[in-house]
């Protein structure tokens, strides 16, 4: 299945600049306690990703810190993902930045497709993304990170283990460490992984060390997940003065709910879950989800669930803005029925059958599979069988 | 005083998955399969495609050594046996 991985690198380094006319030129570390992105002047200071934010400082002293605004990055991520809606039937998010586009029946060229793409994201939101196409996700994510931004890389079929081979091992979605043991063993490229037998491989490393090796290959039948978009219902409230005090954030947030209750978007649907948001005073957002236990027909009950969610996580900084979304929107009442641990009828089920067949039997002929040691080298140590106990 | 809310784990109510299964196989002279039975029926090695060794647990008064062959049958069909180093027998199992 060819493949279209869209990489718009540093992503929330690049919204940064584009809400903040201050950080422009500078060099930027977003995180706390741990580096979230940096962008590529850091980067050249050898900050990571996933470093202590200290140790990052003392590398690259000169940059602004800025505390992560997770909400807002996702938000401005939302709405990349509508727009290359209208380019692929099929459009998966992965991670922040990253986008996958199935091109099956696609009429265009690939490589003249990747190009109109970069072109029309850069027009619509100032994002320079690279582009990579293969068959398969991971191959065409490898070739769109180690391809500059603004430029395309196609991989043709067939040619994706030679591609793959000179790149490093780092690429590779690994744990740290197998990434480290890899390493002591000498096997820095994909290429050095890809010669070894694949039994002897596993043996070492494990099901983790099958699907690296594999993906060294350039075999990756991972199938592509397109995101479904969900009807929800906004509603949005800008306050009149900054409120400061909980009592103040309640009563707009309280307005929001009935106000989304009563709209005719919603058109007497059942809700099992709200998110609540607030723009906070001096930058920065605020997100609470709040999923119900069933599915809410009343703004009554929902209010309820949702103050005391509010209560016990409040904004920590005063509020310009607030917003509830009202999501999960269903015809029916709908009731939480996990099969181990809710209290569904299914389960309630399950149980009943297993205490008549104790009764029957003396012991319960039910089994549960649980894992035991799943890195264990010997197959039988991996997995067993447990006597279903409700 | 609470009271104990269920009964005893009892060890053997824990039971391994994927336990191996004793197999007849025929070896060459190097070791390595040449046929296997399944369900009364000999079937002859096509090719060996993998073979592996795994030595664990050797601190153990019964530690693991074995020799993984994964073979591909005249009939198409792929298994994985291996053979116990420390009793020289022969066992099927998944890897």
């Amino acid at each position: 299945m060819l493949v279209s991985c869209v990489h718009i690198p540093r992503f929330a380094v690049e919204v940064e600049r584009q809400r903040r006319n201050d950080v422009a030129t500078r060099l930027i570390l977003i995180g706390d306690a741990t580096v979230f992105d940096c962008s590529l002047g850091a980067e050249a200071s050898a900050v990571r990703p996933g470093m202590r934010m200290s140790e990052a400082i003392g590398l690259c002293h000169r940059a602004i810190v800025l505390p992560p605004d997770l909400p807002y990055y996702q938000r401005r991520f939302d709405e990349v993902l509508d727009f290359l809606d209208g380019y692929s039937p099929a459009v998966e998010a992965g991670s922040l930045g990253a986008t996958y586009l199935s091109l099956v029946g696609l009429a265009a060229e690939p490589d003249s497709f990747a190009e109109g793409l970069i072109a029309s994201l850069h027009r619509q939101f100032g994002f320079m993304a690279a582009v990579g196409i293969a068959e398969g996700k991971f191959t065409a994510r490898v070739a769109a990170q180690t391809t500059r931004p603004g430029l395309a890389k196609s991989v043709p079929p067939g040619e994706e283990a030679s591609f793959l081979a000179p790149l490093s091992i780092d690429l590779l979605p690994a744990g740290e460490t197998i990434l480290w043991r890899l390493g002591l063993l000498g096997l820095h490229t994909m290429g050095d992984i890809a010669r070894l037998p694949l039994g002897a491989f596993q043996a070492q490393f494990g099901p983790e060390g099958r699907r690296c090796w594999e993906l060294a290959q350039g075999i990756d039948s991972e199938p592509l997940a397109p995101r479904v978009k969900e009807e929800t219902v906004v509603r949005r409230l800008q306050l009149p003065a900054r409120a400061v005090a909980l009592e103040a954030i309640l009563v707009g947030v309280e307005r929001l709910v009935y106000a989304a209750y009563a709209s005719p978007d919603r058109g007497g649907r059942w809700v099992r879950k709200a998110v609540v948001r607030a723009a906070l005073d001096g930058g920065g957002s605020w997100e609470l989800a709040v999923p119900f236990r069933e599915a809410l027909a009343d703004p009554r009950d929902a209010w309820f669930a949702i103050k005391n969610a509010i209560a016990r996580h409040p904004p920590e900084r005063p509020v310009d803005e607030l917003e509830v979304e009202l999501m999960g929107l269903s015809r029916e009442s709908g009731k939480q029925a996990a099969m181990l641990e809710g209290k569904g009828k299914l389960w309630r089920q399950v149980e009943e059958a297993a205490r008549q067949l104790r009764a029957q039997e003396g012991r319960t002929p039910i089994g549960k599979v649980v894992e035991v040691e799943p890195w264990s080298r010997i197959p039988e140590r991996r997995t067993a069988l447990v006597e279903f106990d409700p | 005083m609470v009271a104990h809310p269920r009964a005893q784990n009892r060890t053997s109510r824990i039971r391994p998955l994927n336990r191996p299964r004793p197999l007849q196989v025929e070896a060459g002279e190097d070791g390595r399969p040449i046929a296997v039975w399944l369900s009364s029926r000999r079937h002859a090695v096509e090719a060996v495609l993998e073979t592996w060794r795994i030595d664990d647990e050797w601190w153990r008064e019964r530690s693991v050594s074995r020799l993984y062959f994964s073979l591909l049958l005249e009939d198409g069909r792929t298994v994985t046996v291996y053979r116990d180093l420390v009793s020289g027998r022969w066992w099927e199992q998944s890897y």
